[in-house]
This record gives structure tokens, sequence and C-alpha cells, in this order.
């Protein structure tokens, strides 16, 4: 027997909005906001008693039937059939399937009801409980509420979604109704992949109840309700299918079901065998193109999507949408979360590219270059596809050879991409041209890499890159380099956008706590308005009877300033301009200009990098590592974040843990306490308390008990801490002047250790990483204004206000009055360290002369002179050389083949502070990274730390052999004194009008100064002969350093004897450096190229005076 | 009176096992044995984790190929001069000379998992903090006994990396580098566009521009230290100890005699201390030679007695070259690795991480030879014998240069024993 049912499917009036579409996203791009229809408005319900022995319902929700071919054989490419019959329905989350109430559904006491179906949840919060189906339930008019015969749910508990069962009961004599519910033990990740879901149940008899999750039986449990023998309440309502309390959204669905059958009676049936051949999801949605700009290419981001197989024209609409001017994306931008950090996406996404472009019908050939699974459709028509990529831990693959390309214009593709070239009929004028790319997977990082789509119009010779903007741009290297750096200045902005919206959210919040932090200042000290540090400085000066040594010139402010404000020398054209400019207030407006530069947050932080311990490690990091949270404090340092703000962000440590968020402050790999590691951090960088010998014993030198410190690691673990063993002194005893207080095994709960000290104490905020975050930062903790005002003082003043930044228990303020008045002004800008930074720089104490008189130093009675920091050094050089610093990526898998948990990709560097240590602790040459490598002996000369387990806020400055060694003969620096095709030296030696001019150039640009008499005339001396007939324009120029090294060697082949040649290859070619330009005479070139030399080399360079 | 010079330094000392484990090696002072006569040491680092079954601790030969992959040794033992003591078959040039020898054959420690944190161990020999970055052994040893004026004192050839830097010593104790004896160091070697005439040239610009940089500020003590600093640099980079480099000095039988590029390192490493360097780390994981170095997982274990023989052969010269120059009793060789590996075999056919047991050599340096310290079980699987903890290890290595083991260091203020409680293995002082 068997007969069809045909029943309405509604659309449903309650939706769920808001959490699909970032708000920083609308401002940018009209994103169509309603779903595409999904499912016809008359489905089948087909009827079937299957061999006597039980009832089958059967809602197919769509028509075809289960693909068992379709599972994927080894070896076969994932992605298959690209136009194939939908083969599940899609449930947005707002929609369901209502299925009219009939005596086949209702199942009553003494019946056996089993229900089976095959779901693909995209979304599963915990707690959250989401309706496969249910009888009853719906809200309808004229039912009861909870008139619940049956429901099979999935339940989010511990990230797992599990099969529940739900129903309700009528106890017959007492007519009194109540919930029972029962859960699996076994769930799965909703993560839009398949799942096989049964569930048995006899009704009177709780204990028939089983649940097979794909194929295999998993135990349970009652809970709600407990098991009962009372009979369930059974009424003509409605079954639905997606949803149920008349759509309320937490019950609703997201993502595919199909194959729902319900039966009953013993179905017989094993399970497992049903659960053998998952269904495809492969919804038939058709995109909406209405959206496209007619001049641009739109990119939108689709999270939570199934990996397997890949999805396509996934339904959902896009979490985020920007456009663009080139189909050439090069990376993403980064994803935020509140309050405005670094988060990781899904570990899967889909990335989708199209344009509406302006082209004739014809045979025209494409270009595709993409990492993993992607599919090119031309109209909404696949015509080719790439596969997935395969992740790989072995190293022993083969390196892939670099393409050889008969056409020079096109350049090699980068580690772990693929190319295809598709000759295409284009029928009608103006097609549409979709990429969709799958982004991530399992064991894989979440890297897009580079996407390139390039075209080659029928009668063209080349492929250029497809675009709308004239002229078009080919795909050659430098083409391609200009379109990356359009394309990553663009995502900078984007992410800035989102970072400011999401920082919005919170702004009444600070605004009102930067309100009360300025009375409070204002109370601390009245007359803070009237005084100023000269003011306070001048009464120094007075008290010490002391002369102060005078204003600086233009020459040695500019330079100081841009040093402490940028990190960087200015450029000979910034010089001179500066030099010229008669405008009485030209020091307030430079200073005010290079505050807003963004190159200010590259300068900064590497202090807070060294001050918060960020210890990244690129390789499995094992070493008391972090996160690279350096991404954070960098764009907190872009958007002048308040300190208060930035200490908060940090301590709730949100966010990814390993591509940037402030999570990664919370790891310290192979450390059994990190949290007390970081309580010391965090103590020590912002309260001036130092804990560091309370890790295993009480502090000698303060009060502080280990005690203490294990207290505040609990408040940010917000659980309490077992002492472990390694956290004492065995042999600790009456010879030693230490004490171990804190036995090991000992449990220690969250406290707050400073209340006597600080006078602040603990208000009842419910989470105690939030609790000690505002301990910190409250308007009446005033030692948080005090050390941070400091640190900011010293790091421009050259000499702090107290013995030790870190330690404010240890000694006296140097000058009391001084540090208040910085603190409370600090206070008073609501925590803005640019503005305090613009207060000091614009004092005449911070424009003195320099000197190396300490007891002037000390008093400010003069400026500190200062070595260049490490970074300062290596981004001074490339600035004044004008090249980029190419590096290439910072990853051991360039490919992303392993996650970043194991691999981290830091990018590619532009500044000092992005670098890391490079080791490998393998010593396999195939790992080597010789261009970065280069960078990082200059910087580890000069006293940057390749590890950073622990927090300075001091380095090492002692003068070694070494230093000059590297600065003199390294491969680094040897690139700054090649005069190549993009030194900006060349430029300066080309353009110069005489030989005197080029001399003062060349002083401007290295020392910022120009030449005194004697320095000019030993210059011309070097440089007069063969002067006047130094250039040869005609020359052609050379192509740029960082061409030559594309390579396919990567963790997956470098046990390769092949990739060990390879970087081999890589070492020469980077101690040969740039190539010298043609444009200038050889032989004037190589003496200006000394002159270059000896001008980074002499002493004045490397010192901030 | 300041508190904090009754800080103590022992960071963080790491559970180190069961009882069995517990340093048990030399229950007195230190300071009652002889101090070492040794001025510099050469420290061989088998990259990877030599697998001690397969070269200083051989048992019953297992066989990777059979199906139940029976545990054991990859080859066969040959006698060494040392009475009733074996090494595996590939060593046949250093048998005969183990009378210049002691196998250390009970190390231990508690890191397997990660290649990073035991390199990490083995050199700072301690666990990781996070209070401190700990300096390396190279950098202690050039702390406590600097070299002598224009030459430098620690030499790594292999891949810089935290692990062998200076830590809370500061970059004054570092290494100078290089990957590759034919390149030479890095930042003393010339760039290769610059001759050493133009070189001589840009030096004597250098000085004229320097030195009116210090006429135009008189007064600038700052600038007058970094011209100092600039111009001894530059001597290290001159001809006096850069010929040291220049390995074709040396007669072709001598650098045949010492085999590839690892020989070619050991005897650079014998030039640079016979210049006055103190101490020199000498790589050895070339990894195209097996595929993987002494990492010898898989595949790695076929070929791995290419990389015993290249060892056997660069360390058999090095000794007879040492010694044929009078500087084995003051050169302290040390052959070690991070850890070592199982009798099991794996899937492939290789062989995964042991730190439960493993070996190293320690070669003249005047210590009291023909000996073998600690033994393991009949699969080099478990120590049943004298038990060396890194601490004690790195003591010996101390003792033996001559350095009180028991020396504190100071991070700021903060003191730091050189080792955590080591002590010296006494049977190899006087």
């Amino acid at each position: 027997m068997s007969f069809d049912l045909f029943f309405p499917a509604r659309k449903l009036k309650q939706s769920v909005t808001g959490h699909r579409i970032s708000p920083a996203l609308l401002c940018m791009v009209f994103l169509p906001q309603t779903l595409s229809p999904i499912l016809s408005s008359q489905q089948p319900l087909r009827h079937t008693a299957d061999r006597a022995r039980h009832e089958v319902l059967d809602l197919t929700l769509q028509t075809g039937s289960v693909f068992p071919n379709q599972t994927r054989k080894k070896g076969a490419p994932l992605i298959r059939d690209y136009n194939g019959k939908s083969s599940g329905m899609f449930f947005d989350g707002a929609s369901c399937l209502m299925i009219p109430g009939n005596p086949k559904l209702k199942f009553d006491q003494g019946d056996r009801v089993t229900l089976e179906a095959w779901v693909a949840p995209l979304e599963m919060a915990n707690d959250q409980q989401v309706y496969i189906l249910g009888k009853g339930r719906t809200h309808n008019r004229g039912f009861s509420r909870e008139n619940q015969n049956y429901a099979l749910r999935l339940r989010g508990i511990n990230d797992r979604a599990r099969i529940s069962f739900l129903f309700r009961s009528r106890n017959p004599k007492s007519g009194q109704e109540q919930f029972h519910r029962w859960n699996s033990e076994a769930g799965f990740s909703a993560d839009g992949s398949w799942h096989h879901v049964v569930l048995e149940y006899e009704f009177g008899k709780p204990e028939n109840i089983a649940a097979y999750l794909d194929g295999k039986k998993s135990p349970g449990s009652w809970d709600m309700g407990g098991p009962t023998t009372d009979p369930p309440v059974v009424d003509e309502d409605e079954l639905w299918v997606g949803s149920s309390m008349a759509g309320a959204p937490s019950a609703s669905f997201v993502g595919w079901m199909r194959g729902i059958r319900i039966y009953r009676g013993d179905p017989g049936i094993q399970w497992r065998n049903h659960a053998r051949h998952p269904p495809v999801p492969l919804p038939s949605i058709r995109l909406d193109h209405s959206v496209l700009d007619p001049g641009k290419v739109l990119v939108e981001i689709i999270e939570k999507v199934p990996v397997s197989p890949p999805p396509l024209r996934n339904p959902l609409s896009p979490n985020e949408a920007y456009l663009v001017d080139h189909f050439a994306l090069d990376g993403l931008p980064r994803k935020y979360i509140r309050p405005g950090v670094i988060s990781d996406r899904s570990t899967a996404f889909l990335v989708r590219v199209r344009t509406r472009l302006a082209i004739n019908p014809g045979q025209h050939e494409f270009l595709l270059r993409a990492k993993s699974a992607t599919a090119f459709l031309l109209n909404d028509r696949v015509i080719a596809s790439l596969p997935m990529m395969k992740k790989n831990s072995s190293g022993h693959e083969p390196v892939p050879e670099l393409k050889e390309y008969s056409d020079a214009t096109l350049y090699p593709p980068p580690p772990g991409h693929r190319e295809i070239t598709i000759s295409a009929n284009v029928e009608v004028p103006n097609p549409v041209l979709t990429v969709e790319t799958l982004v991530g997977g399992k064991g894989l990082r979440t890297e897009l890499g580079e996407l390139l789509l390039g075209m080659r119009r029928s009668g063209e010779s080349s492929f250029r890159i497809v675009s709308h903007q004239k002229p078009a741009r080919s795909m050659t290297y430098q083409d391609w380099y200009a379109v990356s750096q359009k394309y990553r200045r663009q995502i900078r902005l984007i992410e800035k956008r989102k970072r400011i919206e999401l920082a919005k959210l919170d702004a009444a919040k600070w605004e009102s706590r930067h309100r009360d932090a300025r009375l409070a200042a204002l109370k601390r000290m009245p007359d803070l308005r009237r005084l100023s540090i000269d003011r306070l400085v001048e009464d120094i000066h007075r008290r010490e009877k002391i002369a102060p040594a005078g204003p600086c010139d233009d020459f040695a402010f500019l330079r100081r300033v841009y040093l402490d404000t940028l990190g960087i020398p200015p450029s000979a054209r910034e010089v001179l301009q500066f030099a010229n400019d008669r405008d009485p207030a030209k020091r307030r407006k430079i200073i005010d200009r290079l505050l807003n530069d963004d190159r200010y947050a590259g300068h900064w932080v590497s202090y807070w990098q060294d001050v918060l311990a960020e210890n990244p490690g690129i390789l499995k990091p094992k070493l008391n590592n972090t996160g690279p949270f350096r991404f954070w404090i960098h764009e907190s340092l872009l958007d002048n974040k308040p300190m208060d703000r930035f200490v908060t962000e940090l301590i709730e440590m949100k966010g990814s843990p390993n591509e940037g968020g402030p999570a990664g402050f919370a790891q310290a790999t192979q450390n059994d306490v990190p949290f007390a590691a970081k309580a010391n951090v965090l103590c020590r960088a912002f309260l001036g308390i130092d804990l560091t010998c309370a890790r295993c014993h009480d502090s000698p030198s303060n009060d502080f008990r280990q005690e203490d410190l294990f207290q505040l690691a609990a408040m940010l673990k917000e659980k309490p801490i077992v002492v472990p063993r390694t956290s004492s002194v065995p042999g600790a005893d009456k010879t030693n002047a230490i004490r171990v207080t804190l036995q090991p095994g000992t449990r220690v709960q969250p406290g707050w250790p400073f209340e006597a000290e600080l006078k602040v104490s603990p208000s009842s905020t419910t989470h105690s990483r939030s609790q000690f975050a505002e301990l910190i930062t409250r308007p009446d903790n005033d030692r948080f204004s005090r050390v941070v005002a400091n640190r900011i003082w010293t790091r421009v003043m050259g000499k702090g206000l107290m013995d030790s930044a870190d330690d404010f228990l240890l000694g006296q303020p140097t000058h009391p009055r001084l540090l208040d008045f910085l603190a409370n002004s600090f206070q008073a800008s609501g925590y803005n360290a640019k503005q305090l930074l613009r207060q000091i720089l614009n004092s005449k104490t911070y424009q003195q002369n320099s000197s190396g008189n300490s007891r002037l130093t000390k008093h400010y009675a003069a400026h500190s002179v200062r070595r260049m920091t490490a970074e300062q050094l290596v981004d001074s050089l490339f600035a004044i050389s004008g090249k980029p610093m190419a590096v290439g990526q910072i990853s051991f898998d360039p490919e992303g083949r392993r996650t970043s948990a194991t691999f981290l990709n830091l990018g590619k560097p532009e500044r000092a502070w992005e670098l890391v240590s490079l080791a490998n602790e393998r010593d396999r040459p195939a790992l080597a990274l010789p261009r970065a490598q280069a960078i990082v002996d200059l910087l580890t000369a000069y006293g940057w730390r390749e590890s950073r387990p622990n927090p300075i806020s001091q380095r090492d400055e002692s003068v070694t052999l070494v230093q000059p060694l590297v600065l003199a003969n390294g491969d680094a620096s040897h690139r700054i004194t090649q005069l190549s095709d993009d030194s900006a030296i060349t430029d300066l030696a080309l353009q110069a009008t005489g030989l005197d001019d080029c001399i003062t150039r060349t002083y401007l640009q290295i020392l910022s100064r120009p030449p005194s008499n004697e320095e000019s005339q030993i210059t011309r001396e070097l440089l007069s002969r063969g002067f006047d007939s130094r250039k040869n324009l005609a020359a052609p120029r050379n192509p740029p350093y960082s061409q030559q090294f594309r390579n396919a060697v990567s963790w997956s082949n470098h046990l390769h004897p092949n990739a060990t040649r390879i970087k081999l290859e890589i070492e020469q070619a980077v101690r040969l450096g740039d190539k010298p330009t043609a444009r200038l005479d050889p032989d004037w070139r190589e003496r200006m190229e000394d002159l270059v030399w000896a001008l980074i080399n002499s002493p004045e360079f490397t010192l901030v005076q | 009176m300041n508190r904090r010079k009754f800080c103590t330094g022992v960071a963080s000392t790491a559970f180190t096992g069961p009882a069995l484990l517990s340093p048990a090696v030399s229950r007195g002072s230190s300071l009652a044995l002889q101090p070492g006569k040794a001025d510099s040491c050469i420290f061989i680092w088998l990259g990877g984790g030599a697998a001690q079954i397969d070269t200083f601790d051989p048992k019953k030969v297992g066989d990777p190929k059979q199906k139940t992959k029976k545990p054991g040794s990859a080859y066969r033992k040959i006698e060494t001069a040392i009475q009733g003591h074996y090494l595996c078959e590939h060593m046949t040039g250093l048998a005969p000379r183990m009378d210049r020898g002691v196998i250390l054959r009970s190390l231990h420690h508690d890191v397997i998992d990660e290649h990073a944190a035991a390199v990490n161990r083995m050199h700072v020999g301690r666990p990781a903090s996070g209070t401190t970055l700990y300096p390396s052994i190279g950098s202690m040893v050039v702390h406590e006994r600097p070299a002598g004026n224009g030459v430098p004192g620690y030499v790594l050839m292999g891949y810089p990396s935290a692990t062998r830097g200076p830590g809370f010593l500061g970059p004054r104790h570092g290494y100078i580098y290089l990957t590759d004896t034919s390149a030479g160091a890095a930042g003393l070697r010339l760039p290769v566009d610059v001759s050493s005439t133009r070189m001589s040239r840009r030096n004597s610009l250098l000085n004229r521009l320097g030195r009116s940089q210090i006429n135009k500020q008189p007064k600038a003590e700052r600038l007058r230290e970094q011209m100092d600093s600039i111009q001894a640099g530059l001597k290290l980079a001159g001809p006096a100890f850069m010929k040291n480099f220049d390995l074709s000095s040396e007669s072709a039988d001598l650098r045949n005699a010492y085999g590839g590029e690892f020989g070619q390192r050991c005897l650079l490493a014998r030039r640079l201390v016979q210049s006055g360097v103190r101490f020199v780390e000498v790589g050895f994981n070339l990894n195209f030679i097996n595929g993987t170095g002494w990492d010898t997982h898989n595949d790695g274990q076929e070929n791995q007695h290419l990389l015993i023989q290249q060892l056997d052969q660069a360390l058999s010269t090095l000794l007879d070259d040492l010694e044929k120059r009078n500087l084995l009793d003051s050169t302290l060789i040390v052959v070690t690795t991070e850890f070592g590996r199982p009798p099991e075999f794996d899937a492939g056919g290789g062989r995964g991480h042991q730190s439960t047991a493993f070996s190293s050599l320690l070669l003249g340096g005047g210590l009291k030879t023909s000996q073998v310290i600690g033994q393991t079980d009949e699969l080099a699987k478990k120590i049943i014998e004298q038990p060396v903890s890194i601490a004690d290890f790195h003591a010996t290595i101390f003792q033996a240069m001559g350095i009180d083991p028991a020396t504190e260091l100071y991070d700021g203020d903060r003191p730091v024993p050189m080792t955590d409680h080591g002590k010296p293995v006494r049977q190899l002082f006087g």
C-alpha cells in the first residue's frame, strides 16, 4: 500500500536575523538579504507499508534518490557533478516544512515510533535544541502550546550535536503533563557534513529507547522529566520539519536534511546499512547577480560550509563581502569579533568572487590559479575545477618543478597553488564569471593564498588579469606585485573599518569610564591644567642648580622625532622641506603628522612585544611560546586604542589564538602554569609589580608571596589552580634566604592580593578576567597611569623616572611631581598614548640637545643619547635605501597544509617587528629562510630577542664585536649599500644636480643632516672622478630582488634532496643580493656604494642623539 | 639592606623522574674533584636524535624488514679499545681509538615530543621556565672563560637559534655562525662583490668619515665608544683571524682524511680551537645524506649507516690530528644529541624518539678516558646503572673545562646557578 500526500510549505513570519551578516559590512556593499526559495510549493510525502511488519512515512524532501555511487572513492576528485540535481533540502533557520496532521502521524501508548533522517547542520550552539522534526508544539491556534507528541532534535553539548528525543506525557489519573527528554551520549560536529540519525522509542516503555548515530548505537540517558510509563499527548496538530514553536530561531535548523522517514512498529533495519551512503548536499540555488557592481569584482565570504564535498553556490548569505578592482586576491581581510579583535573563521569557508565582464561572444581563454577545491563558472555553469588540497605532514613529497612558461608575461604561482587554463566559448555578451574556492578544511590552514583569474581574449597574445580597470594588468611579476600591493592596502582599510564598527558597540561604556578617569585625575591634581612638562622640569633645574643643554637644531630634532614616532629617519626630501619651512609652528605640525602616520604602529609594536613577552614559534611551538598577538598589538596602535581598553582586551584574551588575536597571549606552551606567567607579565607591564620570583618562592625583594601570584593566575584562569611540583625550589632550606610557602598540590582560589598595595578592591563582576582588567584600569587605581606614562616617557626620553619600569616598589621616583603630572595628564586624556606623546614631543624638554653627561640627563637638562634599537636599525636601513624588505613568507609550510597550531604563517614582513626566530631546531638546510635570516642576524646582534619567554622593558644594549661585523659584512646591509634600480640612493645619484648636491642629499638621506666642510671635502675626493659621466640612462632596468626567489619548497617536500639544493641556491642568491643598476657607471657606482657603506657603518648612524 | 641580594635562582626545577633516575653519580661536592684541564671544547651535535642502539650502545641485532619488526640494533657490534665494550660495526675508526674517550650510556631527560624543546634542554641544561631565557652551554663557557683578544669565544657551525644563544647573559656572549665551511662565517666573510682591496678602501673611508664625526661633536662620548667597537670588530674580519677559515691551506691528504662537509667542519673546528676559540659547536645533520639526518623515522633508517660512517671517519681523523698537534688533552670533544631512539622499529622501518636512555661520547679533554659510564638494559631502553642527568652532563663538561659547575650567573640581580645541582661524573676526574 502506498499513497502520496500533498502539503504546503510556508515561510515563517518570524525570522532569524542579524547573526550571519557582520554589521561592519553593511556599510560597504549592498547584500542580497533574502534567501533564495528553498523548495517548491508542493512536496510529495510517500507513505508505504513495508513488508507488513511496519509502516513507513517517507518524507522525501527533494526528488532524486540517495546517491550511493557518489561516495568518494580514493583518489577520485572531490568536486564532481556541479550541475547535479539537488539531493538535500536546505533550511535557512527561518523556514520549515509543515505537514498537516493526519492519523498516520499520531503515535500513542504502546506504539513504537522510529525516526530516521540524514542531517547536515551548519550551526549548533551549546545548549541549543534544534528540531529535525516535531509533531505538535507548533503554537498553532487551537492547540495547546506544549502538545509535543514526539520530537527528534539535536542538542548542543560540549560543541557536539547529540541526538535528542522529546515528548510530553499526560498522567491518565491526574491529567498532569510533563516533558521528558532523552539525549544520546554520541554526538558530532555541526560543520555541514552529513550524519545519519535514528531514534527508536516505545511509548509506555521508557527502557525501549535507542539512538543510532551514523549506524552505530549510542547509549544515552533521560534528563528532563526522567523516564515515564505515562502515555504521550496526542492530537491533530501538524508535524513540522526544521522548526517548532512558531519558528523560534533557537529551535530552527540551519543546514541540509533529507531522507526523513517515520516508521511504525519494528522496522527491522540494520541501521549501519542505511548509514553507509551519505547524500551529497548540492542545493540548486541560483545566485542573484543583480547585486554585481558593473565596474567591480565582488568578493563574498561564506563561513561554516561543509568540507566534504565542497559546497557550491552555497545558499547562505555571505558573512562578509567587499568590492575590488581586479580578479586577483592576495589573501583576505581578517575577521574580527567584538570588541574589534582578530578572530578565526570557521575551519572551512567558501570564497566566491564574481563579476560581470564586458566581453563579446567568442572563444576566450582563461587562466585560473587557486590553492584548494575551486570551481570556475561561466554564467553559472561550471566549466573547470581544481581539486581539494591534501594535508601533509611527512615532508617526503617531491618538490614540484616551477612551471616554465612559453609566455614571458606569466610569473610562476607560489607553493601549493594549482593552475588551469580553460578555453571557453562565450555565447552571450557580458557573461558573469564566478570563481568559488574552498579555504581551509580539516588539518589545513585557512589561507586563501593568491587567487587569480586571467583572460586572453581571442586574438590577444598574452593573459591579463580580469578587471574593469584600464590599462589592463598583465600577469608579470611586476604587475601582480602592483595589483597585490593595492589590494593589500584596500584590505587594511576594510579591516580598520570593521574594527572601528565593532569598537563603537562599546563606545558609551568607555566614554563614561574616561569621564570618570578625567575627574579622578583632576581631583588628584587640581592644578593639572596649569602645569606643563617644561614648567616642572624648569623647577627641577632651578632646584638642582643645573644649566640645561639648550634647544637642538632642526636636523637633530627631525631625526630624533622621526625615530621616536615612526622608527625610521626622514628622507632627504623631508629634511630639506622641514629645514626650509619658515612656519614657527612647524615642529608642532610635523609631530601631528607623524603621530597620524600608520608607520607609528610599526615602531611602537616592538616595545610591547618585549613588555608583554610575545613569543610565537613558527614550527610546532613548544618553548613557552605564545600566539602571534603582535598583530593585535599592531592594530591597537594603528587605532590608537586607549590603553585601558588595550589592557582589557589583552586580559579578556578573546579572538584568534594562532592568527594574531589577544587569545594568543593566553598561550604558554610547555609551561605548566601559563596563567602564572601571564599574571606576572600583566603585573609588571601595567602595575609595576614584579612577581617573577613568586613563580617558585616568596619574593625576597618585596612583600609578595607565591600565593599572591597564584591567586591572580586563578583569576585569569577563572577557576582555582593547583600548584604544580615545578613551582617550588627543592633544597630551599634554612641556608637560603628564600621561602617556599605554597606546597605543590595546594589549590589556590582566584583572588586579588593588592588591596593594601593599590587601594582598590574587587567589585562584584562575574568574570574574574574582567574583574582583573577592571582592577588594573579603574580610574581610582593611579598606579596604572603612572606605570604606563613612565613607560612612554622612558622610551622617548631615554631615561625613566623610576629605577625600573617593571618594579615601582624598587626605589622612589627621581622626580615625583613630574611623574604625577605625566600620569594624571595621561589619565585625563582617557589613557591616550598618542596624546601623552604629543605633549612630550612638543616640550622644550624633549627638544633639547643631547648629552652623555648623566647628571644632565638624570634631571632632563639634556636629551639622552640612545643607540637605535635593532628594529629601528633594520627599518632605517630599508627606509634610506627605499627598498622593500622582501623577505618572503615567514612560514615553514607556505602551502598551508598543516594547521596554524603546528605551523604559523606570519605573512610577508615589511618591517622588522614582523620577524621571528627562524630556528627549526633540526638544522635542516631545506628549512632555511635565507632572506629573512639575513635580517634576523642583524636584529639579533643588536639586542632583538629571538625568543621572548619573559617580559623585559630594557634590552641589553651592550656593545659587541659582532654588531659592527654584521652591519659591515652581513647580507642585509649589503643589499642597502647596493645601488640597484629600486634603490632610492640610485635615484638620488641620478637626479643630483651637481657633486655637492649629490653629497648633501646623501648625507641628508642617511644621517638627516648636511655634511660638515671636512666631510664634504673627503667625499668630494671620493666621488668627483667620473661624476659628470656617471649616467647611462639608456641602460635597461633590472628586475627587483624579490623576483628571483619564487620556489616550491615547503614542509611537505623539505626532506627531498631537491629541497636542500634549491635552498642552497637561494642562500647563494641572497649573498649576491641586488643586481647593480646599469644606469650608473660601474666604477663611479662602486665608489658611491662605498660612501653609503661608510655612512651606515659610521658611529653616528646607529645613535639617536 | 637590599633583600634582592638574597634572591636565589633555581627558577624552576623540573621533576626529574622516578627515584632510580635521581642523580646518583657523585654525592660529594664537586670541589673535591680536580678541576679539568681542557681549554676548549668541540661540541659535536648530532641533530635529530641519534639512535644510541645503532651507534654507541649496540645490542642484539633486530630486523625492521621482518613483519614483526623485531626490536634491536640495526647493525652488528665490534670490539673497542675499552675491554668488553662495543660500538656499532660502522665505527671501525673510533673503536680502536676509544682508549682516548669515554662512552656515556645513561643520559636521560623527559622531553620527547618535539625536537625544539629537547634541543633546548640539551643546550641550556634545564626546562624552560618562562621567567627568563637561559644561556646555552657555549655561552656559559665563554662567559666564564672568555677567549683572548681578537678572537671570538664561541663559533657555531649550523643554523642559528636562541637555544644556542646567550640568553640572559646578553649578546656579548653569543656566537658567530656559519652554515657552510666554504662560505665562511656570517658577518666575517666579505660580501661577494667586495674584494679585499675594496674593503680596505672602505675601511679607510670609514675611518676618515668617522673621525670627522667625532671632530664635529668632540664631547660625544658615545660616538667615540661606537668608533672603537667598529674598529675592534672590523679587525676580527681582518686577515689575522680570517685565515683560519681557509681550509685550502691544509694538506689535501688531511682534508681527504676528514671526509665530506661534516669532516671539513671538524677540520675547521680544529683550526679555530688552535687559534684560541673557546667553544665550537659543530652541527652534523646534513639531511641529504639519508633524507632525514639523525631523525631516522621511516625511510631515514635505511641509509643511516652512511651518516655513522662519516661521523666515524671525521672523528677518528680529528682525534689523530689533535693528538699529533698535542691538543687532545686541552680539547674536550663532546658528541651528543637531543635524545636517543627506541629499539623498536616504526611502520616504515625507522625509529621514533626515546629520551629515557641515550648515549654521548666525551673524547680527550684531559679526562680519565678508556671508560664506559652507565649501562642500559638488553635493548638500550632502560638505564640500569649510574644514570646521568643533563645537569650532571653539563656539570661534567664545565668541570672538564676547569669551571666550577656550582658557579652562579646573574640575570640582572637574580642569581642563576650554571647547573641545577648538577654533579660531574666522578670517575672521569683525578
